[in-house]
């Protein structure tokens, strides 16, 4: 909470350190009449003093509202709205395929040593060098120019066609992402398959699978939601990347052309949203731990 | 731990971290020619690049390769390798500057904190939190919103937005060293601070914070690559892979060359670092283990 409070602060202090005011952007080179510009300022709030000016926004925020957008003169909530929509689906949908495509291919890779092992690592070991916008700028050449199996731009109207136009974007967020998942799944998992109470639990004539299941794969959940954790901060930025690349016309795409355009108020707004969700997203993990490891459940308690 | 802690010389570690003592894996040895490679050609692109990079040939855009243009041309008929080889300057130099930036910042206020602890620690610990919940990129775009597109800002909050990367590591370094005899022993004889921290803290914790600054250096590649991928980066005509990889229009067209090029030269000199990184990270948790 302080963490979020703080990094508001932060957000807001940055953009009223830049050089040029805000009615300057507006007016450009415009000449215009003084009763004008103090009309501006006056409904911008620019005269008050800046503690106040914080507060002023802190308190619209709270209640959802970001100001008015100098470049599009549309509240900036409005704007937002539809944009976080698609980026939060374009999150979700690459989120489900790093889960699904990571633990997977991680778990195939410590189960099944030898040469599913060695193609994993060796897969997983160049993807994972290869950042999201070389991936998302190869895919996007490949099977939606060359191929034209996808849709090259755009966001797509209804759910269907939606998930559609987001599938290559989605793909294009996993590789790096997912290949890190594996790599850690599959050392965790191995690690676990090497301890004792593998090998007892074995000895006991228990059924591999339940050895697999109960045994090794619940021991590893630990470093895995770790590292999906990080992947899932990580995709809040990435979803900003990809979102320009195939012009989605989420959050992304939103905040490169309000920077582009010094729509300071609407650059403001979704720098504390991505903010705040990478501030949830790690707040989340934490808390998914105790639910995870008892031991860390009866630490915390005692501390109490 | 004592024992561990004896056995250590003060220099030797610093001794075996410089270029010369290295003893390398087979794989790290090929990650370190990589390296070394494209920075030669980032030294040397003046002497090695075909053509101009800057120079347009209007009427050969978009050109396949071929003995004149190895990689072909772009959209303007300038020749890929050459500005392939000129961009290896700002996509290499621009990571080396934030790390660098980023480890004088970081080292400095991590000794502080490990070294004195206390109140000092809590006051690092908490500004770092808060600096860790800002995603690097981020605070680049916030620092491109105010001060306009270009390399300086965003190296600068890059710079800013690792300073926990490496004052972390550091600062544990730093306490893992604090407590040993040889320390203890020069503060009894009345060693000055600021020559303890010289020639025993520091030399000890180089390997570990140099193996960061290394993977560090990886991180800051991809990030200012994306930076200039987005716009915000490098400016105008210089070629910076990043950019070149942001070519659209040319993609759209059918013609990624040049952003494939740049891509894969992207990838190779990432793996390269990180491999080294991690290679640098784990050696010396060996080391200490086994010493």
């Amino acid at each position: 909470m302080a963490l979020l409070l703080a990094s508001s602060v932060v957000v807001f202090a940055s953009l009223q350190l830049a050089p040029g005011s805000p009615e300057s952007v507006l007016f450009g080179q415009q000449q215009v009449p003084d009763a004008v510009r103090e009309a501006v300022r006056a409904r911008y709030h620019l005269d008050d003093p800046v503690p106040l000016q914080y507060l002023n926004w802190l308190g619209g925020v709270l209640h959802g509202d970001f100001g008015v957008s100098i470049a599009y003169q549309q509240p900036v909530a409005d704007r937002i709205g539809d944009a976080a929509a698609t980026t939060v689906l374009l999150a979700g949908y690459a989120f489900a395929l790093i889960l699904l495509v990571g633990v997977g291919l991680g778990a195939l890779a410590a189960l099944r040593p030898g040469w599913v092992d060695g193609l994993v690592t060796l897969v997983t070991g160049v993807a994972v060098a290869t950042p999201t916008f070389v991936a998302a700028t190869l895919l996007l050449s490949y099977f939606a120019v060359e191929l034209g199996w996808f849709p090259v731009y755009g966001p797509g109207t209804g759910l269907l066609d939606r998930l559609w136009h987001l599938t290559l974007p989605a793909i294009a967020l996993t590789i790096w992402a997912a290949s890190f998942v594996a790599r850690v799944t599959r050392a965790a998992m191995r690690e676990q398959l090497a301890g004792e109470h593998v090998e007892t639990a074995r000895a006991r004539g228990l059924a591999e699978r339940h050895v697999i299941r109960r045994h090794v794969f619940r021991n590893a959940l630990v470093p895995i939601t770790t590292v999906a954790g990080l992947q899932a901060a990580g995709l809040i930025v990435g979803t900003v990347v990809v979102d320009q690349i195939f012009q989605l016309g989420g959050l992304g795409q939103l905040l490169v052309t309000a920077v582009n355009q010094s729509d300071f108020p609407m650059v403001q707004a979704i720098c504390l949203l991505l903010v705040c969700a990478f501030v949830l997203v790690n707040t989340g993990v934490d808390l998914l731990y105790r639910v995870l490891d008892p031991r860390l459940r009866a630490t915390a308690g005692a501390r109490r | 731990m004592s024992a561990l802690a004896l056995r250590r010389r003060p220099f030797a570690s610093a001794a075996e971290g410089g270029a010369g003592g290295l003893r390398l894996g087979t794989g790290a040895k090929a990650a370190l020619g990589v390296v070394a490679l494209l920075a030669l050609v980032a030294l040397l692109a003046p002497l090695i690049a075909p053509y101009d990079p800057d120079q347009q040939d209007l009427l050969d855009i978009h050109a396949g390769p071929s003995a004149d243009h190895l990689l072909g041309t772009d959209q303007l008929g300038r020749d890929i390798l050459s500005r392939l080889i000129w961009g290896a300057r700002p996509s290499l130099a621009g990571p080396l500057a934030v790390v660098l930036t980023a480890t004088a910042i970081g080292v400095p206020i991590a000794l502080a904190a490990g070294w004195w602890g206390g109140v000092v620690d809590t006051a690092v610990g908490r500004a770092l939190d808060l600096l860790f919940a800002f995603p690097g990129i981020l605070l680049a775009v916030l620092a491109v919103a105010m001060f306009g597109s270009g390399i300086v800002p965003c190296v600068i909050a890059l710079a800013i937005a690792f300073v926990p990367l490496i004052a972390r590591v550091t600062r544990s370094a730093v306490l893992g060293v604090r407590g040993a005899p040889y320390i203890a022993a020069a503060e009894v004889v009345g060693v000055p601070t600021a020559r303890i921290w010289l020639r025993h803290l520091l030399p000890n914790i180089a390997p570990i914070v140099i193996a960061q600054a290394t993977v560090a250096f990886g991180y800051a590649l991809i990030d200012l690559a994306v930076l200039s991928f987005l716009g915000f980066g490098v400016q105008g005509t210089t070629p910076d892979w990043g950019m070149m990889v942001n070519a659209q229009q040319s993609i759209v067209q059918g013609h990624p060359g040049q952003a494939v090029w740049a891509g894969v030269l992207i990838v190779v000199a990432v793996s390269a670092v990180s491999y080294l990184g991690t290679h640098l990270t784990d050696r010396h948790h060996r080391d200490g283990r086994d010493a």
